[in-house]
């Protein structure tokens, strides 16, 4: 396998000794993660392995002398389940993915540990060094349950520590005891023996060197009952999943609009800043519109991914969404989809950014991909302003057939994923779906520091895409839309002139000459930019969709982001870029002309468009970020075929329709 | 008695959704695929274990220790079970 795309080895030139790596290992849910940034704090890198849409956190920790260098694994049950999680905890420990690691912490619930110790007996036969840490010390002591770690360790072959990766308590010790470990030497339970005969060892284990286990209390099953029951419940369920969902986006929209405001006008302040400064010329557009529009674009969606992430970590953290997943699994399994694909889902109605890097709530590979994969069919945020102009146009006067429109447009593009996804399980990801078997893991009052921790991982993915992927690709497009450079026309030389001789005498009318005489020149600039010749060469393509050659130039163009075909679309039409109001873009639309002089936007046209939008892929964010979660190029080509493929069908399909009708009409 | 105790005493392999909850359960995991067992196996529901269920239905909670797994209907529907003790007498004691 090749190597990782981190830089964690990048000064390999010093002959520095590799500090030594530990790899954390244990169930899910035991605090791995937790641990992990206990001991490395935020230095951590995020290493995506090609071809794996699971991270590996990597991180230094600096409380030993020597470094340790930790690797953060995926949780999983075993060792040799066929499972990309198992696969992926293999191919680490045998050193398939970077190096061997020089020791293993096998990371124990200590509130209960039995399944953890299989996982442990399973590690040190691997005869590497190895260490168990009872996590969760403090809750354990909490409900008066002892261990005796030597007792323990003696029987297991390999130091014990006891810690809790909340509060902190025994971190000293463990980072002591790694740096020492060596490997295990122990009569382990044979490996041929029955699962029922390891079980007995483990349980002798346990009651060997545990204590007060019995004083669970049972008064917390029966509340555990009671909220299991309720919470998966057909009814009472759904009801406090919509309610929560609800309560989450209500926030994330609520708190997310500040900020994004905010960058807006930061930004807008540093283009100004950086027009000043920068003289006229390539280097100003490239800078200005470019790079600086180009990242704004982009980084106006941080707030919502922060939020989304932190709430989402919260939530998480609680328990409930094992619960939520099994209430969402009634609906999602018809279209081949696990229940944990409905926040994904759900989020990409905001951005499908946000959407799509939820989607790590999947734990399934071929269940994640197909989500992944489907989830920018939900009508985002992005759409919106191209719905309200085009059901404008369509519906004119009648509210009601307006608001059935656009509840249309959020249904079919929920159905095209929906049916797409079954597609997908059916022919390219013909995994069977991971049997939906979970574990309730108890539930747990969130830990906000963790929750901030995921947020910032999750932004800081997020921003790096966005400096780089995203600003590339921006930059091209920007590129084919202001070049070559076009001459100015007459006509707008011609209303300069006039704008300055009449300047002294009606200040007011010589602004509204240069505003034309700009109009002009973008015209003139968009037709003649590579962007504007693709469009000539493209028209035949969107002619069956009813386009003519500027329609053609406001699809390509809105391929960049959706919301750009609005004002690029005002723009076309000759009325400047600053058209703010919606009633006079509807106007200006509304009263386009083919070259032929008949109207562009008639019945067919427009709801030609309409299905398009609701279903092409139109964002070329979202297709870096698809490229970063799935670790390859191939899946975000697909999504791009397969999406604009449909659209253009369905686009097509709709305008013959419209035209047969009031054809024969 | 009831008739779930019926079931009981005559040993039948019932669906793991056909038992009443509160009883605990003998579990037969043979009938599922090597996949879907090595999975429940790993997760602590071995072929033979005892568990405790807490809630029939979709999904079936189980509770074996102090860990719960919720399983889906249809993965329930291919487990097997055989009652060792039933919700009434587990109450009486
Ligand atoms: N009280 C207490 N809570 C803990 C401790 N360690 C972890 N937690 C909490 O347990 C939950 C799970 O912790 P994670 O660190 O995400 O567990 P993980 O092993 O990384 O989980 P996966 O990556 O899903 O396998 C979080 O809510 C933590 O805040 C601990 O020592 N004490
Ligand atoms: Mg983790």
């Amino acid at each position: 396998m090749s190597e990782p795309d981190h830089d964690q080895h990048a000064s390999e030139g010093t002959p520095t000794p590799r500090p030594r790596q530990v790899a954390l290992l244990g169930n899910p849910n035991t605090g791995k993660t937790t641990l992990f940034n206990r001991l490395c704090g935020l230095r951590a890198q995020t290493a995506n392995y090609p071809g794996s849409t699971a991270e590996i956190r990597i991180g230094r920790c600096g409380r030993s002398t020597p470094p340790l260098e930790i690797v953060d694994l995926p949780g999983i049950y075993g060792m040799d389940l066929d499972l990309p999680e198992s696969r992926m905890c293999r191919d680490c420990l045998d050193g398939r993915l970077d190096q061997t690691p020089d020791a293993i912490l096998v990371v124990i619930d200590a509130t209960a540990p039995a399944r953890g110790l299989a996982l442990a007996i399973a590690a040190i036969g691997r005869r590497l060094p190895t260490v168990i840490a009872l996590n969760f010390a403090d809750v354990a002591a909490r409900r008066g349950i002892s261990f005796d770690e030597a007792k323990l360790a003696e029987k297991m072959g390999v130091p014990v520590v006891a810690v809790s990766g909340r509060t902190g308590r025994g971190i000293d010790d463990l980072v002591n005891t790694l740096r020492d470990a060596t490997p295990g030497r122990a009569a382990l339970p044979r490996p041929d023996l029955s699962n029922a005969e390891r079980r007995a060892w483990i349980d002798e284990a346990i009651a060997e060197s545990m204590g007060g286990r019995d004083a669970v209390g049972s008064s917390r099953d029966t509340i555990y009952d009671r909220l299991d029951k309720a919470f998966t419940h057909p009814i009472i369920g759904l009801a406090v999943f919509v309610a929560v969902m609800g309560g989450l986006f209500w926030t994330i929209f609520s708190l997310a609009g500040i900020p994004m405001d905010l960058i807006d006008v930061l930004f807008e302040k540093f283009g100004g800043l950086a027009a000043a400064v920068i003289p006229e010329g390539a280097i100003r557009d490239l800078a200005v519109d470019g790079i600086i529009g180009g990242i704004a674009g982009t980084v106006v969606f941080l707030p919502q991914i922060l939020i989304l992430f932190f709430l989402l970590a919260l939530l998480e953290d609680t328990g409930y969404l094992a619960r939520a997943a099994f209430v969402m699994d009634r609906v999602m399994c018809r279209f081949g989809l696990p229940g944990q694909a409905f926040v994904p889902m759900l989020s990409s109605h905001a951005c499908a950014l946000p959407g799509i890097m939820s989607a790590r709530l999947v734990p399934d590979r071929d269940d994640r991909l197909a989500t992944i994969l489907v989830a920018p069919f939900m009508s985002c945020t992005a759409r919106l302003p191209v719905y309200v102009l085009l059901i404008g146009l369509l519906f004119d006067g009648s509210p009601w057939l307006a608001g059935f429109a656009f509840a249309g447009c959020y249904l079919l593009g929920a159905a095209a994923a929906l049916l797409s996804a079954l597609l997908a399980r059916r022919t390219i990801l013909p995994g069977r779906s991971r049997p939906m078997v979970l574990e309730l893991p108890e539930y747990r009052r969130p830990s906000i520091i963790a929750a901030l921790l995921v947020s910032w991982d999750r932004g800081l993915v997020f921003i790096k895409n966005a400096g780089t992927v995203i600003l590339g690709i921006v930059i091209v497009m920007w590129w084919l839309s202001a070049y070559p450079k076009a001459d100015t026309p007459d006509a707008a030389i011609a209303l300069r002139t006039q704008a300055v001789e009449v300047v002294d005498v009606a200040p007011a009318d010589a602004e509204e000459l240069e505003a034309q005489a700009d109009r002009i020149e973008l015209e003139a600039q968009q037709a003649g930019s590579f962007a504007g010749r693709i469009g000539d060469f493209a028209q035949p393509l969107f002619a069956p969709l009813g386009a003519d050659r500027t329609l053609t130039v406001g699809i390509l163009t809105s391929f960049l982001a959706r919301e750009v075909f609005v004002s690029s679309l005002a723009v076309l039409q000759g009325g400047g870029d600053d058209v703010d109001d919606e009633e006079s873009v509807l106007q200006l639309v509304r009263d386009a002309r083919r070259p032929d002089g008949s109207v562009l936007f008639n019945t067919a046209t427009a709801a030609s468009m309409l299905v398009f939008f609701v279903l092409a892929m139109q964002c070329l964010p979202t297709l870096a970020v698809t490229r970063r979660e799935t670790g390859s190029w191939k899946w975000p080509a697909l999504q791009f075929a397969w999406m604009t493929g449909l659209a253009w069908i369905a686009a097509a399909a709709v305008f013959a329709t419209v035209n047969a009708m009031s054809g024969s009409a | 008695m009831t008739t779930a105790t019926t079931t009981a005493t005559d040993q039948v392999r019932t669906p793991l959704t056909l038992c009443p909850s509160g009883c605990r359960v003998t579990i037969h995991t043979d009938e599922l695929d090597a996949g879907d067992r090595s999975m429940l196996e790993a997760m602590g529901v071995d072929h033979g274990c005892e568990v405790e269920i807490c809630k029939v239905g979709s999904p079936c909670i189980l509770r074996t220790g102090s860990t719960r797994l919720g399983v889906g209907r249809e993965v329930a529907a291919r487990i097997k079970a055989t009652l060792t003790v039933s919700a009434s007498s587990q109450m009486l004691s």
